[in-house]
């Protein structure tokens, strides 16, 4: 019996290739593409689990309140970690990271940029990162010993048998290999570091840290021992911070475990509760809709392709097969099938994972975790085999024999309803995604082109590193002589990349709760303004060239002053800090008109340029426009290798760098825009599959309408009215539902578009032309075909 | 074998019922062979149906070998028939995906008959109607006759005790009809009952007795000489 099945299976999928290609094909893609999603998602969720203590590993997190909004994150002060060990006997271990970037060279050889963790000793064995030459079990209780991964090595010796090597930091401290590890994996919350060395490290090199319970600047991970329980933990150190500084900092510490930390990394209203997840949330309901559609097309086309099947159906019974055999029949059919496009599926796998890595910055592999990707494998081939085939399977086996032997096809008419329904739903749900599309990419347009307040074009930054401080003035000086700078400004921070902020600051009639008033920081040396070309609204810019008591001067930005509620800003005092020990005084001496510095969909924070009284890391150049883009280019590498040799020149563009703040937005829309194509592709295979059946079912009709004197146009019109019928219905149900779903999208956006009308109007059209276009490539034909042939044919 | 009394027959649409059979009583004994006559339209094709368990009557009794059948479930006559019926249609239905072979051997492969012996059944049937020669070939690839005498093959092959055929030489030329005529001839001297619906009075001369209807009713039944 089996093997009748079989064969007859095999000889109608030959026979109707077309048909059979179109449903093999939809399948595949549908199974790929939820496949690859799957791979994706649990990539994902595999994060930071893979150390051998995960289950007891968390980060100690800080929770407080700020212009009266909760929030919290992933820094803590320097000092409470050994506090924490110290108190809670609970805690197995407490580390302290601090990340660093060097220079590190061996010997005469150049200098390798790289990144690292400086922590403290228990780091490696909270997290036990595979060792592949050595042994770190003591390395990081040494300031003088370093581990490597093994990428480092190789880029510095060419090898991993390196222990004992000894490499050289900033060419100013040299430490011992002690041991080389895999690197680091995607998938854990360090990857990207080139190196791991002692805290203490950072103490010889002569960096000091607060003791302060305010400043938040490390970040500390806690191993609970054996048994130990979390809220038990939690609600015993929830109010450590408060009880050594005696009630005058108000942050509360919990641990957060090590199996969120990837997923929920975004705070809302002060509880980790969104973040990665929410992609990936979206992007498998995406996936379980592409499988959905793939599996309707093989429902479609499998129902209306059954005027091919009826006659048999009807001798099958005649000659008693039971309703259960036929169902069994084409549930094994359909198993068939799906397998055939299983084997395709993984091939669609094997071509499209490159591109898609490329899009998500990954490196998905079936190898990553085989166990889950076979067991998915087989269950999605599974529950498609039994969602595509289950519907069909009955239907046909439900056939009144007497009436499909007689060529009485009238029953079938009874399936053109659910098919309707389905291939509505199938629109719906690409459609949905298209308009999605859309409106994201609409969003990042509306970001990309909102007014920055500085002028992104001809300034460029880099890092002051090396000896490039000690030279600054002499690169300056030649910068100006060669005339390829305009303005120069020697600045903590970066004007396309926010990054410090800090509160703590009183002013003139300042209310104590102004104490929490968090603002953004920048420091400049002089001609902040100019470089940047930033509008000067009130006062004048800080230059400690000419005013030396400027390194204790301040910028406002509008919203700060706004903020502070000052009447006459210039000359107000701003005094950092409380007590004598870091208390800081600053006179406000200019306003500037406010400009992005953090996202391009936030509305702009306060914002403080202060003196030169704080640490500088990069220098910005307004190039001159006179000269040519490269002439300055050229000129600036030839200035920076003069200055410092041992260092690679590291230029940035400010308009490129200001462009990374898109970066997840054009993801997403490039991930909704491949997804919502593939799924309006797959939709259209099934509708073309539609329409032709469509087509043989109503030639006699077409026959007899152009004998009539019916025109082609008018024949296309009439059976695509149909389908284009059900392609509307499609966009009025996926309009207020996609309507919904993208305006909690767009809340997350201060600055963000409007949703309108004509979004709808263009995707729908868009929708309704796809879909005009693909039934034509049947409809055409048909109409055109000569009347007197299909009319004999009946 | 098969005795129907007032059996009656509706068809019914929204809006009407039209009677397809009306009090019709038949009856035939084993190792008969009946032809069926009437106008298109007179309920003869419907009777065959009934006859065959393919549809069921609204009213009335219908005794298979003195088994009342008539309130059968869909099983219980999927399960008789392909036990003790055959059918010959007047468009051969034969399944076009199947080889001839494959076809004549389905009645057998729902009767889980093992491999080797449908394979014997099969072959020897085959050889019967003549058609061995082309066993691997799919109807698609005979003629009008051929494609008869391997539907009549697939009716006998599980032994049937009644064959049913439906305007048999319908869609064949009288050379073509008179070789299925003939087969089912034998197959009825062989001792198979069969009743055959036809309009052609030269086929019905085949029958040992013929049964007239008009408008869904039996107006007379006649021995042939």
């Amino acid at each position: 019996m089996l093997r009748n099945y079989i064969k007859i299976a095999w000889r109608n999928l030959w026979k109707n290739k077309r048909y059979s290609f179109i449903n093999i094909l939809g399948l595949a893609l549908g199974m790929g593409i939820s496949l690859i999603i799957a791979l994706w998602i649990n990539s994902e969720i595999r994060y930071d689990r893979f150390y051998s203590k995960t289950d007891r590993l968390y980060q100690v997190y800080t929770r407080d309140i700020f212009d009266g909004n909760q929030h919290t994150w992933g820094g803590t002060p320097n000092i409470l970690g050994p506090i924490l060990h110290q108190e809670h006997p609970e805690i197995e271990e407490v580390v302290r990271i601090w990340n660093i970037d060097h220079r590190i060279h061996h010997d005469a050889e150049p200098s390798l940029s790289a990144s690292g963790i400086a922590a403290d000793p228990a780091f490696l064995k909270l997290f036990d990162f595979k060792v592949v030459s050595g042994s770190y079990t003591t390395t990081l209780s040494r300031p003088d010993a370093i581990v490597l991964t093994a990428s480092m090595a190789k880029k510095l010796f060419g090898k991993t048998d390196i222990i004992g090597r000894r490499v050289d930091m900033d060419t100013t401290v040299s430490l011992t290999i002690e041991a080389v590890i895999e690197d680091i994996p995607r998938n854990s919350k360090f990857y990207g570091n080139d190196f791991i060395c002692s805290l203490n490290y950072l103490a010889k090199r002569g960096k000091t840290f607060s003791d302060s319970w305010t400043a938040y600047n490390h970040e500390t991970y806690a191993l609970l021992t054996e048994g130990a329980s979390l809220p038990s933990i939690n609600r015993n150190i929830e109010n450590l911070v408060s009880k050594h500084t005696n009630g005058t900092a108000k942050a509360t510490i919990y641990l957060y475990p090590a199996h969120r930390w990837h997923l929920y990394n975004k705070s809302v209203n002060g509880q980790m509760v969104a973040g990665n997840i929410t992609t990936l949330q979206l992007f498998g309901l995406i996936g379980i809709f592409i499988l959905l559609i793939a599996c309707i097309n093989f429902i479609n086309l499998s129902t209306a392709g059954a005027e091919r099947r009826a006659k048999e159906i009807g001798v099958r019974k005649v000659v008693g097969a039971p309703k259960k055999s036929l169902v069994q029949q084409f549930l094994l059919e359909s198993f068939i099938l799906t397998f055939l496009a299983a084997i395709l599926a993984l091939l669609i796998i094997f071509l499209a994972l490159p591109f898609f890595n490329n899009l998500i910055h990954g490196d998905l592999s079936i190898g990553d975790d085989p166990i889950f990707f076979w067991s998915i494998f087989l269950i999605i081939i599974f529950f498609c085999s039994l969602c595509a085939g289950l519907y069909p399977a009955f239907v046909l086996a439900a056939f009144d024999p007497i009436k499909t032997l007689k060529g009485n096809y009238l029953i079938l008419n009874s399936g053109l309803q659910p098919r309707k329904i389905l291939v509505t739903l199938q629109f719906t749900i690409s459609i949905g995604l298209g308009i999605c599309t859309f409106i994201i990419g609409q969003q990042i347009r509306f970001g990309e082109e909102r007014n920055v307040g500085y002028d992104r074009n001809n300034l460029v930054y880099l890092p002051l590193e090396g000896n490039l401080g000690k030279n600054y003035e002499a690169l300056r000086n030649e910068l100006f002589q060669q005339g390829i700078a305009t303005n120069i400004s020697k600045t903590w921070g970066r004007i396309s990349r926010n990054g410090s902020n800090s509160w703590g600051y009183s002013w003139p009639n300042s209310r104590p709760e102004d104490y929490d008033v968090v603002f953004n920081n920048m420091a400049t040396d002089c001609d902040f303004t100019q470089t940047m070309g930033i509008k000067l609204l009130q006062g004048r810019d800080i230059d400690i060239y000419r005013h030396a008591s400027d390194s204790s001067s301040l910028l406002l930005n509008e919203t700060a002053v706004a903020k502070m509620q000052l009447t006459n800003p210039i000359g107000a005092q701003v005094t950092v800090g409380q007590g004598t020990e870091y208390q800081q005084v600053y006179t406000v001496i200019g306003i500037i008109e406010d400009f992005v510095w953090q996202s391009p969909y936030q509305n702009i924070e306060p914002m403080m340029i202060k003196g030169p009284s704080t640490w500088s890391d990069y220098i910005h150049i307004r190039l001159n426009s006179a000269k040519s883009l490269l002439t300055n280019i050229e000129a600036i590498q030839a200035l920076v290798k003069k200055y410092n040799p041992d260092y690679p020149i590291d230029i940035h563009f400010t308009d490129d760098d200001y462009a990374l703040k898109f970066a997840t937005q054009k993801r997403t829309a490039a991930l909704t825009g491949l997804f919502s194509g593939l799924a309006i592709f797959i939709a259209c295979l099934g509708l073309l599959g539609l329409v032709s059946f469509a087509t043989i079912q109503k030639q006699k009709e077409i026959g007899i309408r152009k004998v009539l004197g019916a025109t082609v146009s008018s024949i296309i019109a009439m059976l695509s009215r149909d389908f284009v019928k059900l392609v509307i219905i499609a966009l009025l149900i996926a309009s207020p539902i996609t309507w919904w779903i993208m305006d909690q999208w767009l809340s997350d956006y201060v600055y963000r578009i409007r949703i309108q009308w004509w979004m709808f109007a263009f995707a729908g059209t868009l929708a309704v032309g796809i879909a005009l276009i693909t039934v034509s490539f049947q409809t055409f034909k048909v109409a055109k075909a000569n009347p007197v042939k299909s009319l004999r044919d009946e | 074998m098969i005795k129907i009394t007032n059996l009656q027959k509706y068809y019914r649409t929204e809006e009407v019922e039209t009677v397809a059979l009306n009090k019709v009583n038949i009856h035939v004994k084993e190792g008969e062979f009946v032809a069926v006559m009437g106008p298109s339209g007179c309920g003869k094709s419907t009777l065959l149906n009934i006859i065959g368990l393919l549809d069921d009557l609204d009213e009335g009794s219908y005794l298979f070998n003195g088994t009342e059948v008539a309130k059968f479930k869909e099983s219980n006559r999927s399960n008789l028939r392909k036990h003790n019926i055959g059918f010959v249609f007047q468009s051969f239905n034969l399944i076009d995906e199947l080889t001839v072979f494959e076809n004549v051997e389905l009645p057998l492969v729902y009767t889980n008959v093992p491999a080797a012996e449908r394979k014997r059944r099969v072959e020897e049937v085959l050889e019967k109607v003549q058609i061995m020669h082309r066993r691997n070939h799919f109807p698609q690839q005979l003629s009008g006759g051929q494609q008869q005498r391997v539907a009549v093959a697939r009716a006998v092959v599980n032994n049937p005790k009644l064959i049913l055929a439906d305007e048999p030489t319908g869609n064949l030329d009288s050379s073509n009809g008179n070789e299925v005529m003939q087969l089912l001839t034998e197959l009825n001297e062989a001792g198979t009952t069969i009743v055959m619906v036809t309009h052609s009075e030269h086929d019905a001369k085949f029958a040992d007795r013929v049964i007239r209807m008009l408008d869904g009713q039996v107006i007379m039944a006649t021995q042939t000489i």
